[in-house]
C-alpha cells in the first residue's frame, strides 16, 4: 500500500465534500470530529466545536434547560460526535480535517522551495501541547460565563471567532467577507482584529511548521480524550526499533514519545493524528502499526521504506 | 646513522607490503576454493584485491578519497560532495605487526592493523584526502594522535555517548554539519540539495539490496563468510556498481539449494577482511549464522534516513539522527535496544544460539558480554563468548569449543 498517494487521496476527496458537498445537497451534520469550517458557503458538514460552544451557550447551563429540548439536541450532538469519534479516532486529523489538509499543502510549497522547517526545543515543544487544553477550556467556559456571570453576549462562539479557519477557509469559495472587521462595537473590532491578526500569524506558522495549528486545535485536544476507547490502535513492538528516529522526524508534530517507549505497545499519544506518516517511514517490520479493531489497516516494513525512496520521496 | 633508520626502514616497509599481499592473496585463494563459491562473487573480491595495490584503486576511481572509520560518518555526505568514501578497516596482521612496537600489547586489533596501514608509504589509507575518525570508543578517540602526521588531513568528530538527550543529539547534528564544512572546503564548492538527495537515494537502495542479501542469509542461501566479504567491498567500490551486483547475486541465490548448519547469531566485535577466521570456524564447526550485529556486516549501512524537512540542513538533520540514534554501537552510554534487537532476531529468525565474539582489546564489547550472557541464558538461549585477535594459532582451540557448542544446540533443540 502507498501510504502517502492513499493519504493524499483521501485528503483530497475530504477537503472537496466537506468544502463543498452542501451545494451538492449534502449535509453531513453538525457533529463533525474535524475542524470543516461552518463559515465555508455551501460547506458539506459543520466542525463540532461550534456546536459544542453554541449549545452550552444555548443551554445556559441551567438543569432545565437540559432536560428541555435543547438539551436533548446538545446530548444528541455530543453522542454523534462520541460515535465518529471513537469509530475514527485521530484519521479525522490526519486524514480527512480540510484545515489539516490545507496545512499539509503548504508544507508541500515550503518543501519544494527548498526552505527550512522551523524548529524549537523539546522544551518548548512540550509546554505547547498544553495551549491546546487551554483553548478547549475557554470554550467551554466563556459561554457559561455568558450564561451566568453576566458576560456579553458578543463573546459567543469564542473559538470559532478567533479560529484562522474561519478567514482562510471560505476563501476556498471566493467568499472574503470575513477578512473584513467588524466594528459593530469594541467587542467585535477586537475579536476580528484578534481573528485577522492570529489567522494572519498561523498561515505564517503554517508555512513554516508542519501542521503549525494542529499543536494548538481544541480538536485534536478532545478527540484525544476519548481516543483510548476509539477502535483504531497505534501500536509498536519495542523490541524490533532500533531507535532510529525515522518516526519522530517524520512525524509533523515531531512526537517523541514513540521513538522512546521502550515498554508500552501502545503508543498512540494524546498528539498523534494518525497520518501515519512514522509508520510509513519506520524501516523494521511490524515495529509499528495501525489496527482498526482487530484488521491491521498499516504497518512499518522495509520494503516501504525503501520504496518511498525509490518513488522519489525526495526528488 | 640516519642512513641506516631509513634503509631499516624501507626494508621494514617492503617485508610489510610483501606480507600484506601474501596475507590478502592466500585469502583471497581460500574463498575462491570454498564449495559454495559462486563466479557472482569474483566482483567483490576483485574490489578486495585492490587494497595491497593503491595505484590501481586510484586508476580505477578517480574521486578523491575520504577515509573512514567505524559506521557513524554519514556516507551520504561525502559521497554527495564528490569524494569516495572508504572504509579503512581491516584485520590486517601484516599491517599491525608493523606497529606491534609502538602500541600497547592488549591495543584493539583493528587499531593497530588501522594505525599500521598508515604506517606504509603506499597505502590506501596514506592516500586518502582528509581521514574522518568518529571518536566512538577510546582507542578510536587515541588514533588521531598516533598517526603523527602520517594522513595528509585528519578531522575528529567528537560523538556524543549520551543519546537520549537533545543535548547529545544536538551536539551530533552540529558536528555533521562540521564535516559538511570540512568537506565543502576541501570539494571547494558547496553541497547542493540534489546532490545529497540523489546520494540518499543510492544509499537507500543499497542498503534495500544489502537487507535483501541478510534475508537470504537467514534463509541458509548465503554464508556470513561471503556476506562479510561483500560488506566490506561496499565502500570499496561505487555504491551504484555494489548494489546492482548484489541484486544480480540475489537472483542467482534464490535457484541455489540452502546451505545445511545448525542456526546461531553472531554478536560483538567486528570482523573484516582479510582475517574472516572467526565466521569460516563457525561454518567449519557445522554452524550456520542466520543473523548478526556487527558494524562490519548488517550495521553496514544505517538505512534510509527519512524524514519530513527536505531542505539541505533538514536532510543533514535526518542523516545525522540516523548514524547516531540508530547505532548500537556498544561505546554509547545508552543502548537500552541493542540487547532487545538481538533477542527479537533470535525469535524471528528461529535462532537458538548465540556466539559473543570479542576482539582481544575491544574493550566496550567485552564489558557487555557478561550483562548480554546472563540476559541470553535466562531467556532460554544458549550462549557461547569467543575471544580472540588476528592471529591463526588459535584456530584449532576454538574450532572445539565451537563443535561443542554446536553439539550442546543439537542436544537442546
Amino acid at each position: 500500500m502507498n501510504l502517502t498517494r492513499s493519504r493524499l487521496l483521501v485528503q483530497s476527496l475530504s477537503f472537496g465534500i466537506l468544502t463543498y458537498g452542501g451545494r451538492f445537497g449534502l449535509n453531513l451534520g453538525h457533529a463533525l470530529p474535524c475542524l470543516s469550517c461552518p463559515y465555508v458557503n455551501g460547506c458539506g458538514g459543520h466542525c463540532f466545536l461550534m456546536a459544542l460552544q453554541g449549545s452550552f451557550w444555548g443551554v445556559q447551563a441551567s438543569l432545565s434547560a437540559l432536560a428541555g429540548p435543547r438539551g436533548l439536541e446538545t446530548l444528541r450532538m455530543l453522542a454523534l460526535f462520541i460515535l465518529l469519534a471513537l469509530q475514527l479516532s485521530k484519521l479525522w486529523c490526519g486524514w480527512i480535517c480540510p484545515f489539516g489538509t490545507l496545512q499539509d499543502a503548504l508544507t508541500w510549497v515550503r518543501s519544494r522551495l527548498g526552505i527550512p522547517e522551523a524548529r524549537w526545543s523539546w522544551a518548548t515543544s512540550d509546554r505547547l501541547r498544553w495551549v491546546k487544553y487551554i483553548f478547549l477550556l475557554l470554550l467551554l467556559a466563556i459561554p457559561l460565563m455568558i450564561a451566568n456571570l453576566g458576560l456579553h453576549g458578543d463573546y459567543g462562539l469564542p473559538f470559532c471567532q478567533i479560529c484562522p479557519a474561519k478567514p482562510l477557509m471560505p476563501l476556498f469559495t471566493g467568499d472574503t467577507a470575513h477578512l473584513a472587521i467588524d466594528t459593530t462595537n469594541a467587542i467585535t473590532t477586537a475579536m476580528t482584529v484578534l481573528s485577522l491578526l492570529l489567522a494572519g500569524g498561523f498561515l505564517a506558522g503554517m508555512f513554516f511548521r508542519e501542521r503549525f495549528f494542529c499543536i494548538f486545535c481544541p480538536m485534536l485536544a478532545l478527540l484525544g480524550l476519548v481516543q483510548r476507547f476509539g477502535l483504531v490502535r497505534f501500536t509498536k513492538n519495542v523490541n524490533a526499533c532500533v531507535g532510529c528516529g525515522s518516526c519522530a522526524r517524520s512525524c509533523p508534530l515531531e512526537i517523541r514519545t514513540v521513538r522512546a517507549e521502550l515498554v508500552k505497545r501502545d503508543v498512540m499519544s494524546p498528539e498523534c493524528m494518525a497520518c501515519m506518516t512514522c509508520a510509513d517511514s519506520c524501516a523494521h517490520d511490524g515495529s509499528l502499526s495501525f489496527h482498526w479493531l482487530k484488521w491491521r489497516i498499516f504497518a512499518s516494513s522495509a520494503v516501504g521504506a525503501a520504496r518511498r525512496f525509490r518513488k522519489g520521496l525526495f526528488s | 646513522m640516519n642512513n641506516v633508520v631509513t634503509r631499516r626502514e624501507e626494508l621494514q616497509q617492503l617485508r610489510a607490503r610483501a606480507d600484506m599481499a601474501t596475507e590478502y592473496a592466500a585469502e583471497m585463494a581460500a574463498l575462491r576454493s570454498r564449495k559454495d563459491y559462486l563466479a557472482e562473487y569474483d566482483y567483490f573480491l576483485d574490489l578486495l584485491g585492490l587494497l595491497p595495490h593503491p595505484e590501481r584503486f586510484r586508476e580505477r576511481f578517480k574521486k578523491p578519497l575520504v577515509g573512514l572509520t567505524c559506521v557513524q560518518a554519514p556516507l551520504e555526505l561525502v559521497d554527495a560532495l564528490g569524494f569516495h568514501p572508504y572504509r579503512l578497516c581491516a584485520h590486517a596482521s601484516s599491517r599491525q605487526r608493523l606497529v606491534s612496537s609502538q602500541l600497547p600489547s592488549l591495543a584493539c586489533p583493528l587499531l593497530k592493523s588501522i594505525r599500521g596501514s598508515f604506517h606504509l608509504d603506499e597505502s590506501l589509507e596514506r592516500l586518502c584526502d582528509l581521514t574522518v575518525i568518529p571518536g566512538s570508543c577510546d582507542w578510536m578517540a587515541k588514533l588521531p594522535e598516533t598517526l603523527e602526521g602520517r594522513a595528509p588531513g585528519v578531522h575528529v568528530m567528537e560523538l556524543p555517548r549520551i543519546r537520549e538527550s537533545e543535548r547529545g543529539q544536538r551536539r551530533w547534528l552540529e558536528e555533521v554539519r562540521e564535516l559538511k564544512r570540512v568537506l565543502e572546503k576541501r570539494a571547494g564548492r558547496s553541497l547542493s540539495r540534489q546532490a545529497l538527495l540523489r546520494s540518499l537515494e543510492t544509499h537507500a537502495r543499497a542498503w534495500r539490496a544489502w537487507h535483501l542479501l541478510l534475508d537470504a542469509r537467514s534463509q541458509s542461501l548465503i554464508s556470513a563468510t561471503w556476506t562479510t566479504v561483500i560488506s566490506h567491498a561496499f565502500l570499496m567500490g561505487d555504491t551504484e556498481g555494489w548494489t546492482d551486483r548484489v541484486n544480480r547475486l540475489l537472483r542467482v541465490l534464490r535457484e541455489q539449494p540452502p546451505l545445511s548448519g545448525t542456526r546461531v547469531f553472531l554478536a560483538g566485535s567486528p570482523i573484516f577482511f582479510p582475517n574472516l577466521k572467526v565466521p569460516q570456524l563457525i561454518e567449519e564447526a557445522g554452524m550456520h549464522i542466520a543473523g548478526d550485529e556487527l558494524c562490519s556486516s548488517e550495521r553496514i549501512l544505517a538505512g534510509p534516513a527519512l524524514g519530513r524537512d527536505r531542505s539541505v540542513d533538514g536532510l543533514l538533520r535526518s542523516l545525522a539522527e540516523q548514524y547516531h540514534l540508530g547505532c548500537s554501537c556498544p561505546s554509547f552510554t545508552d543502548t537500552p535496544r541493542r540487547l532487545a534487537n538481538l533477542l527479537e532476531t533470535l525469535h524471528q529468525r528461529r535462532i537458538s544460539g548465540v556466539i559473543y565474539h570479542v576482539l582481544k582489546g575491544c574493550h566496550p564489547y567485552d564489558m557487555d558480554s557478561y550483562r548480554y550472557e546472563k540476559i541470553i541464558k535466562e531467556r532460554g538461549f544458549s550462549f557461547i563468548r569467543i575471544e580472540t585477535d588476528l592471529s591463526r594459532e588459535d584456530g584449532k582451540n576454538l574450532l572445539v569449543r565451537l563443535e561443542a557448542f554446536r553439539d550442546l544446540l543439537h542436544e537442546r533443540s
